[in-house]
């Protein structure tokens, strides 16, 4: 079974995400903040993280380009998950190297979807 | 990491040009950063350096498009969109289908185009249960053949699992039928097996040949024709006539219109709802 973890400052954003992605059979972790998150991945592996931008202490960005400049997670890919909707901060993100950028506020069909083709599951 | 360089503004027009006259997707001048926060994953999983090398890989490719397509627009649906044209199913349409049915017609095909995650096949599957058992005529709802297409594969594939969380569930469905259709499984709302069945699910793109499909008393193409620049929707009208038996009717989303468009379909109306009726000619 995939393990997401979603990090957000919200917790009823996090438990939003999370009854969305219950549809789907996967492990569902969550985290919020950097630092909480930073904790989970050290003992757990994660197969997708579900990263909100704007958080208290180290923000998602940040946390972002830490994972990414770390060989042990440089691969998780990461959905942005953020109501940030400037078109800087959205250009900013790709080109760091933040494949998949949704704003909020979303849709849980658009966020599964998403899911969906990030972690390649079997669509037969 | 792999990047890809940024996006340069005649990389863009070349993109914009292309994205118009391959998938009629139309983008207006200040929508470069779509382009790059939407594409640059899939550029980037087949190799692409520069968005220059993105564009000659989808003409070389064109089996990459319907991922173009699907990763510019959104899978946004409800439960019973827009009143007025349930309003109309309920009230016009179907009582009228009922009775081709019962003046011998083998059954009624109806096709939802662009059917997302499954909500709108599936409420109509609701709404002919409904009304079968109403008017005491339940056999006729297994008559009905409802076939929902996307280009999404990911959608569909939500689609033909048919589990919603509560969220999602609530947009535009009624407690009752929530209750009458749906079994709760930890938080989540499974639909009955009896309305998944009356529901068959494929992936496919609106750009391709319609024969295949066959023909169809019933057509939903609803919300998924505003992406589309004026020659496509035509296109996508006139194919979708052809697809229609005499009579057949064609649904928009309540936003929509064939307003100044070059279509083979009389306006009708009920109430606030608009319906399309093809005009066969000859
Ligand atoms: C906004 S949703 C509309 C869903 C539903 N018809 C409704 O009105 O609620 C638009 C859908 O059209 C699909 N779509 C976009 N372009 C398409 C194409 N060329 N062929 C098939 N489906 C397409 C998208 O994947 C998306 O699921």
């Amino acid at each position: 079974m995939k393990t997401i973890l979603i990090i957000d400052d919200s917790s009823s954003l996090r438990r939003i995400v999370h009854e969305a992605l219950n549809i789907l059979q996967f492990n569902i972790l969550e985290a919020g903040n950097a630092e909480e998150a930073m904790a989970v991945l050290k003992v757990t592996s994660v197969d997708l993280l579900i990263l909100d931008w704007h958080m208290p202490g180290m923000d998602g960005f940040d946390l972002f380009l830490s994972l990414r400049d770390n060989p042990q997670y440089t691969n998780i890919p990461v959905i942005m998950l953020t109501a940030e909707d400037r078109k800087d901060s959205m250009l900013k993100a790709i080109r760091a190297g933040i494949r998949h950028y949704l704003t909020k506020p979303f849709t849980h069909e658009d966020l599964l979807a998403r899911v969906v083709q990030v972690l390649k599951l079997d669509l037969s | 990491m792999n990047a890809i360089k940024p996006l340069s503004q005649k990389e863009f027009l070349k993109i914009r040009d292309l994205l118009v006259s391959v998938c009629g997707i139309e983008l207006k001048p200040d929508q470069d950063y779509l382009v790059e926060t939407r594409l640059t994953e899939l550029a980037i999983e087949i190799g692409a350096a520069d968005f220059s090398e993105f564009h000659r890989a989808i003409i070389a490719e064109p089996e990459l498009l319907p991922r173009v397509v699907d990763l510019m627009t959104t899978n946004e649906t409800l439960w019973f969109r827009d009143d007025s044209c349930w309003n109309t199913l309920r009230e016009v349409l179907l009582p009228k289908f009922f009775k081709q049915l019962e003046a011998g017609q083998p059954k009624i095909r109806v096709w939802s185009a662009a059917s997302s995650t499954g909500q709108e096949g599936y409420s109509l599957a609701m709404l002919i249960q409904e009304e079968c058992e109403k008017l005491a005529v339940p056999s006729l709802a297994e008559r009905f053949e409802i076939l929902g297409t996307d280009i999404s594969t990911a959608a569909i594939f939500l689609g033909r699992a048919a589990r919603y969380d509560s969220f999602t569930i609530s947009r535009g469905l009624s407690q009752e039928r929530r209750d009458r259709f749906f079994e709760s499984q930890g938080g989540t709302f499974q639909l009955k097996q009896s309305i998944r069945d009356r529901v068959e699910f494929k992936h496919f793109n609106l750009m391709d040949n319609f024969s295949p499909l066959g023909i169809f008393d019933l057509v939903f193409c609803r919300n998924v024709a505003i992406y589309f620049a004026k020659d496509f929707k035509e296109q996508l009208f006139e194919k979708i006539a052809k697809q229609l038996c005499p009579g057949g009717i064609m649904l928009l989303g309540a936003t929509e219109s064939l307003f100044s468009l070059n279509a083979p379909f009389a306006n009708r109306s009920h109430g606030n709802g608009l319906y399309y009726e093809v005009i066969k000619k000859g």
